[in-house]
């Protein structure tokens, strides 16, 4: 008899432990963090789909000077001529001595890893778009061509600060850990390919309201700057011209107005996103002005000297404080720094590209082309707004190694202390060497690329060091 | 040995130890059954049958009662006739005239009635006063009571030297028959002591006493009890008594020092500080090492720290915060049970490899309503201060820096011989800024209810308790505590015992003030401006030359307000005799506010612009719910007795939590309202869900008091890990042999009473490793604000459903032995425990966008270590009795394997082979003959100092800690005295002197010990030159002595940590007073520590963290 219940007693016995599998499988799930979204289910509706997106945006804006963020500007201000630290214990020195050592925190979290977050996320949101088919055409578009650009640009700086990096575009870190560095060449034409897809999948218009999100233009705008950098004076004259020309855009006659959230001349500006701050530049650049804190970053002498009489940015871009009978000079282009007061307003936002820019891109790419009037003229319009005696005027007969020179000199005191121009401008000029050695006591040749890390070659030994940092 | 007895006047003793050790022998089945089937032996009935077999007397009886009756043929002949005419007899009555004087006796299970010859008698001892009589078979009936006459229903009754014996009843009564005469019965209970009584007449009250005797106490451990005696596993009680001795408030600083194994160290001395609670060591490398909270069955939270928001109570050497057990009243607590081993904790599965610390709270107690009152008033001081330079030396010291600094002292802010202190403020002021800070009293007052009582059936307990402690900070400061507890609870036992029901509720509230910021100001020069001017305002100034205020920080405020919520409901149903189902079920639900403040007026109007103050606000909840029905099954075979127990665990938890900042308040006084801040913006929100479901089992097998095992297991389902990964299983081994009841042992080692070889071997694991670890999520949580009204999401993690839960392996083996009628009891434990699968963040090139995934990598962490605790009855004399406990511990910590560490910045914290605490960093060769400046040794010999040059100089493990604890009584006089005892390496004063800048020298105070300074060329000397600068030959040479074994001290410390003197009135004349107890006492805390330590106390040993308060109350205590 009991054998001959058991097999019965089995099948329950079995049905009763498969129940309570599942139902045990059931009793210990949560679902979803509420704190986060599943990497599937945020590219499955066109609103956490932008959310990731502008989560790019975000990461870049938070208070950190990192890369995109005033890092660059800062880092690439000191290794070049521009500013110097008014502390001496601060860990940014090693930046104006231009001795950054393989194991400088700034230098690896700052620089290198902050600029493959942005890589990591903007390939992850390609690669959602890309995968769903949930999304509608016009934001798939819009997101995809806003990624290309924000990688692009990441990639744009970062190959400038170290040279060959690896070319990350997909985002399984078990490849991507290996990865070796890439020729820069390489990179250039990835970059290239970016943005021609990002001008090909973005429209005229800007997103939301103001122009803190990538358009057309920007993207257009960032491939007149790659082209003058490959010296690719045709392509760059004609890029340039396109946003010059393409409507939306004038030069603020007011140099104050230059770096307001409604500047005319901004192609693309980074929303401030952290409390309390409007950009990061403003927030390390500009000093207490009561008490006798000193600023912490100083222009050089020799970017001070660089200015003509009658300049008007030595007036309206650099400021001064007296400490101790001592005046000290600081970038203020941007007036606002942390305040956590009542009256706080967000009216500065972070110029990434700007007219001013591609006037002067245009102007060197004509020079080149030996369109020395249509140089002088865009050169002019910059020098008319900061108050100078135009070339047309002064010299018109300019020859064409003065009139690059002076396109050069206008680049440093137009663009000083923005997203590192002087820095790349020494070095795709190859002039850094021969300006720096007598500025800078420790000058090496080998100075122009910063260090890769040391742990990242540690934990991936298919990286090399960059020349000099051994 | 005879000699000690002898001295103890106390001959007869022999006689009857050697009788406990016969009797202890357990005899075979002799446990008559539940309560329906003992009331069918019971029922009464009218019996008149001739000369019918017992076979039809059998029926008879069945019909009637729905007994059955078993017997061996062999034995037992129902064919044979009988004859039986009784009216209004009990069954049993009824089988005894039957059968009883033939030498039968019966066992009953289930409703079965087995009968048996009694079994062949032990040999007896040669001196057993119980004597064989021939033929003649004597009933022997009687009643087993505690002290309070209530009936003891399951007692073991048995004869001295036999296995003969029975069971009482629901009624506590017992009866059984035997042809010895002469008898002493031996009664066992669990929790109460054994008698020996010896049978005089026919009717025999036995009366057992609650067990003082450790051995035999009520033992909690995981899903029941047990007793010292019988227990395989490693588990440590701490009493309510010894708990309520200690003028605490939070639970866990009463358990400090009295368990082997157990280190439990306070944060600091501020009111609700947290504790770090480690039991064995640190198991994990990266993750919690917390120990598993179960208060009444229910999980409690498992974390150190419960706030959101720094205070002062943070500012420590290891982070410190808050406790989440503030708002537990101690007096509430019964005891609290700490599971070490994996035979106590692998029942727990994933929760169970740090530990457990089982909290049981207060139930009523069966008897007349008593209402118990509880008064003490208290006053906290911090021990040690006064120690700092006088103004003179101060000055003295300042001098002789700038002139080893090559300067001279001057008025020109920002220059190096910048000298404010000796040419610019007033040269007389002279304020010890560290008394004037941290050198108020705290006042302590608390106030505790309890009303008690209850009838058979239904018992109740009320208490209700309030609390306010003040600060040391100067009084005009305001910061107190506030706390005030309620707990309820009600048992129910059916009268038939089948239904049992408990219920609990406590709910909790505190408030708690502070300030955030530092205690830095506590070593301003003496004559530093301030604190206040003369219509009360801050000073920041003096002619010109300012100072950060020392008690600015005093006027940020920081408010904590929680609520708790407990309760717990237990359901039993007694199915039949052996089988019980238990449904326990409980909740949890913790709630907090935090607001801290940062006020205009704590601002510096010179470096400080903001004209405007912030706040910040923390919300918290915590909720958790579980539900654990369970099925028992207990029952004592021939072979053995067998407990088996089976249930099923759901559990649910969740937290919420979310920082909101407020800027720009106009009005200082508003900072605690958010709507009055100008901007307001959310900082950080945090929300989980915790679900956890199990299937647990437990077998202990039990051999005649001799051989025990106990087998557990665990299947485990958590909702921290992927999908694939959440189940597991874990499960444990663990055995005793009380050696002490084998015969050979009794025979020759007359002096042993009780002798016990354990082990236990198992694997449980560690899940304290956060929620949703393995999704690759997107998050909001650092970027709170928007993008153009977009949320922006962030890559928050890779998906990794490839970890799961750390993996304890534990081996534990232990001695204990009873010496002299067990005066002397120790326990001797070697541990080792083998924590591998270790989840790490395995580190990755930044490449991929990750500094690092989350693996379950090759690390392993292994705790091995010595225990050893002993209690002993040194003398009892008369009215006059001492005794004393004490324990120690011997722990060591190593980090076995790490595979590739050197890739990792953990290489510079962790050296494979050393304990996870290692030191690593600069060693120092002392203060320079020659320039009077430490040195330090540069490893790699590259020129420079740094990280390549650290090397392991030590560790932060205690390399030994204990307690000493005495109690001397006469009459109702008490005195305890509680002593704890460590050795380990920690920071001393010169840790936070370089750390925060204040080298000795520089424009702070110092205290005395500064003064053994170099000073000349060939100086030999500990501590370096004075000197007013930072950098020197090129390095800070601050930064460099901080990170250097230059500023730790090995130090042995021993701690008065309690002492308490009370005094019970006598009995008479509280019963004279119409009460029935007065007691006052007189107790102290931390009052004394015996130190070499150059800080304030090694126990706190970062010097800015507040240390903890020297308390004294005085209390009475009246039970109505």
């Amino acid at each position: 008899m009991f054998y001959n219940k058991f097999p019965k007693m089995k099948r329950y016995f079995i049905i009763i432990l498969a129940f309570y599998a599942i139902a045990c499988n059931k009793l210990i799930d949560v679902g979803d963090s509420e704190n986060s979204v599943n990497g599937k289910k945020i590219f499955s509706h066109d609103s956490s789909a932008l959310s990731a997106v502008t989560g790019i945006y975000a990461r870049i804006m938070v208070s950190f000077p990192g890369l995109l963020n005033g890092g660059l500007t800062i880092c690439a201000g000191l290794s070049a001529d521009e500013i110097q630290s008014n502390s001496s214990s601060n860990s940014m020195q090693e930046f104006y001595t231009n001795s950054i050592s393989t194991t400088s925190n700034f230098n690896r979290l700052y620089l290198w890893y902050y600029g493959y977050t942005l890589i990591y996320q903007a390939n992850a949101c390609i690669e959602g778009i890309l995968n769903s088919n949930s999304l509608s055409e016009n934001v798939s578009n819009q997101l995809l061509g806003e990624c290309y650009f924000l990688r692009s640009l990441t990639y744009f700086h970062m190959i400038q600060l170290f040279g060959a990096v690896p070319l990350v575009i997909s985002t399984d870190y078990e490849v991507n850990a290996g990865l070796k560095r890439t020729p820069t060449n390489e990179i250039f034409s990835q970059i290239k390919e970016d943005l021609l897809k990002s001008t090909g999948l973005l429209n005229e218009n800007y997103p939301g309201n103001n122009r803190v999100r990538v358009n057309k233009w920007a993207a257009k705008a960032l491939l007149a700057k790659l082209y003058l950098y490959e010296g690719d004076w045709t392509d760059a004259e004609s890029a340039s011209g396109q946003v010059i020309n393409a409507g939306p855009y004038s030069l603020e006659k007011d140099l104050n107005r230059v770096f307001l959230y409604d500047s005319k001349e901004a192609i693309l500006q980074f929303l401030p996103y952290e409390n309390g701050y409007n950009t990061s530049e403003g927030a390390q650049f500009v000093p207490n002005p009561n008490g006798t804190s000193l600023p912490q970053y100083s222009l050089t002498e020799y970017l001070l000297g660089t200015f003509e009489t009658g300049d008007k940015r030595a007036t309206n871009w650099i400021g001064k404080k007296t400490v101790n009978g001592l005046v000290y000079t600081f970038p203020y282009k941007y007036k606002l720094r942390i305040n956590f007061g009542p009256t706080y307003a967000i009216t500065e936002y972070a110029m990434v590209l700007r007219l001013g820019e591609q006037y002067l891109i245009r102007a060197e790419a004509k020079a080149h082309l030996n369109d020395r009037a249509g140089a002088i003229i865009d050169l002019d319009s910059i020098r008319n707004r900061a108050g100078l005696p135009l070339i047309a005027q002064t010299n018109p007969g300019i020859d064409n190694n003065s009139l690059l020179e002076a396109i050069q000199k206008e680049r440093q005191t137009e663009l000083f202390t923005e997203w590192g121009a002087r820095w790349f401008d020494l070095k795709r000029n190859k002039t850094a060497a021969s300006v720096l050695i007598s500025r800078k006591p420790s000058w090496k040749d080998t100075d122009t690329l910063y260090p890769v890390p040391d742990p990242e070659i540690k934990l991936n030994p298919g990286l090399t060091q960059n020349p000099g940092y051994n | 040995m005879k000699k000690f007895l002898a001295a103890n006047g106390a001959g007869y003793v022999v006689l009857c130890l050697l009788f406990l050790l016969r009797a202890s022998i357990p005899t075979n089945a002799q446990t008559q059954g539940p309560s329906d089937v003992n009331e069918m032996l019971n029922k009464r009935m009218d019996l008149t049958v001739s000369n019918k077999s017992l076979k039809t007397i059998f029926k008879l009886i069945s019909s009637t009662t729905g007994l059955r009756f078993v017997a061996s043929t062999s034995q037992l002949d129902v064919t044979d006739h009988y004859s039986i005419d009784v009216k209004d007899y009990s069954v049993t009555q009824i089988l005894i005239e039957l059968l009883g004087r033939q030498g039968f006796t019966w066992t009953v299970r289930g409703n079965v009635v087995v009968f048996s010859r009694s079994g062949p008698l032990l040999p007896f001892p040669p001196n057993s006063i119980a004597k064989m009589n021939s033929g003649k078979m004597n009933v022997i009936t009687g009643i087993v009571m505690d002290e309070k006459e209530g009936k003891l229903p399951g007692a073991t009754v048995r004869v001295s030297g036999t296995n003969l014996g029975a069971t009482t009843d629901e009624t506590g009564r017992f009866s059984f028959m035997t042809e010895l005469e002469d008898l002493v019965l031996y009664t066992t209970y669990t929790g109460y002591v054994p008698v020996e009584t010896v049978v005089n007449g026919d009717s025999i009250r036995i009366k057992l006493a609650r067990a003082n005797n450790i051995l035999d106490e009520t033992v909690v451990m995981a899903y029941g009890l047990t007793t010292r005696r019988t227990k395989t596993g490693s588990i440590g009680k701490v009493s309510s008594a010894e708990i309520s001795r200690q003028p605490v408030a939070n639970v866990l600083g009463a358990l400090e020092g009295r368990i082997p194994g157990l280190a439990v160290t306070p944060s600091s001395g501020v009111n609700g500080t947290s504790f770090s609670v480690q039991i064995r060591g640190r198991n994990s490398f990266a993750n919690g090492s917390d120990p598993l909270y179960i208060i009444d069955g229910v999980p409690y939270i498992s974390s150190k720290t419960i706030n959101l928001l720094g205070s002062i109570a943070v500012q420590n050497f290891d982070a410190g915060g808050i406790s989440p057990f503030n708002n537990l009243n101690k007096e509430d607590i019964e005891s609290i049970e700490i599971l070490k081993d994996a035979d106590a904790t692998a029942i727990y599965g994933s929760r169970g490899a740090n530990g457990v610390v089982l909290i049981t709270t207060k139930r009523g107690k069966e008897g007349k309503a008593s209402l118990q009152v509880k008064v003490n008033q208290g006053i906290g001081k911090v021990p040690g201060l006064g120690n700092l330079l006088s103004k003179e030396e101060y000055m003295a010291m300042r001098k002789e820096a700038f002139a080893n600094d090559g300067l001279t002292a001057d008025n020109r802010e920002g220059s190096a011989g910048y000298a404010p202190d000796l040419l610019i403020w007033d040269q007389n002021r002279n304020r010890d800024w560290q008394k004037y800070i941290i050198g108020g009293t705290a006042n302590i007052t608390n106030l505790n209810l309890a009303l008690n009582g209850g009838s058979k059936v239904f018992q109740y307990r009320l208490s209700g308790s309030l609390l306010k402690s003040t600060s040391v900070f100067p009084d005009d400061m305001d910061m107190p505590y506030l706390r005030g507890t309620g707990d309820a609870s009600v048992t129910y036992l059916s009268k038939n015992k089948k239904l049992s029901f408990d219920l609990s509720g406590k709910y909790g509230k505190d408030r708690n003030q502070m300030f955030v910021g530092t205690l830095l100001g506590t070593m301003a020069p003496p004559n530093a401006p301030g604190p206040k001017d003369g219509n009360g305002k801050l000073v920041w100034a003096e002619n010109g030359a300012e100072y950060d205020n020392p008690i600015a920080d005093l006027y940020r405020k920081y408010t904590m307000k929680t609520g708790n919520l407990l309760g717990s409901m237990k359901l039993g149903y007694r199915i039949v005799d052996s089988l019980s189902f238990l449904l326990s079920a409980g909740i949890n639900r913790y709630r907090d506010n935090e607001n801290s403040q940062f006020p205009t007026i704590a601002r510096n109007p010179d470096s400080d612009s903001a004209s405007f103050g912030a706040a910040t606000f923390g919300t918290q909840e915590i909720k958790s719910y579980i539900v654990e029905p369970q099925v028992d099954y207990t029952n004592t075979f021939k072979f053995g007795k067998i407990s088996a127990l089976i249930g099923t665990t759901w559990q649910y938890s969740s937290n919420t939590n979310m920082v909101l900042d407020g800027r720009g308040y106009t009005d200082d006084s508003k900072l605690d309202e958010l709507s009055a801040a100008a901007t307001t913006s959310l900082t950080g929100k945090y929300s989980s869900k915790y679900k956890y479901a199990a299937l647990f089992g437990r077998v202990i097998y039990n051999y005649k008091d001799r051989y025990i095992v106990n087998f557990s297991a665990r299947r485990d389902g958590s909702s921290r890990f992927g999908p694939g990964r959440r189940w597991s299983n874990f499960g444990s081994v663990g055995g005793a042999w009380l050696f002490s009841n084998e015969g050979f042992v009794q025979n020759n080692l007359e002096f042993l009473d009780y002798g016990k070889l354990r082990g236990s071997y198992g694997i449980s694991g560690n899940d304290q490793i956060g929620d949703y670890r393995y999704l690759d999520t997107w998050s909001s949580n650092n970027f709170p604000g928007t993008y153009q009204n977009n949320l922006p999401m962030i890559p928050a993690a890779l998906f990794n459903p490839n970890f799961s839960w750390e993996r304890s392996k534990k081996i534990e083996t232990a001695l204990e032995l009873g010496f002299w009628d067990n005066k002397i009891i120790t326990t001797l434990a070697y541990f080792n425990s083998t924590n591998d699968k270790q989840i790490i963040a395995f580190r990755l090139p930044s490449q991929t966008g990750f500094m690092n995934v989350i693996k379950n990598e090759g690390v392993i962490v292994k705790n091995t270590g010595w225990e050893f605790d002993m209690t002993a009855e040194i003398m009892k004399r008369y009215h006059f009795s001492w005794r004393m406990n004490a324990n120690i511990t011997f722990p060591k910590n190593k980090l076995v394997a790490f595979p590739d560490l050197d890739n990792y910045t953990y290489a510079l914290y962790y050296s494979v082979g050393y304990p996870l605490n290692v030191l690593k960093l600069y060693h120092s060769t002392g203060v320079d003959k020659t320039d009077g400046l430490y040195k330090f040794e540069d490893v790699n010999k590259d020129g420079s100092l740094s990280f390549p040059d650290f090397r392991n100089v030590g560790d932060l493990d205690p390399k030994f800690y204990g307690g000493i604890g005495n109690t001397f009584q006469y009459r109702g006089l008490r005195l305890d005295v509680f002593l704890t005892f460590r050795k380990q390496t920690v920071p001393n004063y010169f840790y936070a002197a370089f750390f925060n800048y204040f080298t000795p020298g520089v424009l702070s105070n110092q205290p005395k010990w500064v003064l053994d300074r170099w000073q000349h060329p060939d100086d030999q000397s500990k501590i370096q030159r004075f000197i007013t600068t930072n950098e020197l030959n090129g390095q800070l040479q601050n930064f460099l002595t901080w990170q250097s074994d230059a500023v730790y001290e090995n130090n042995f410390y021993v701690k008065i940590k309690n002492v308490s003197l009370s005094y019970s009135l006598d009995a008479k004349l509280v019963k004279r007073m119409r009460l029935s107890g007065l007691r006052c006492y007189l107790q102290g805390h931390n009052l004394l520590t015996l130190t070499r330590y150059k800080g304030l106390d090694p126990e706190t040993p970062y010097y800015f963290s507040l240390p903890t308060l020297r308390i004294v109350t005085v209390g009475l205590e009246l039970v109505l």
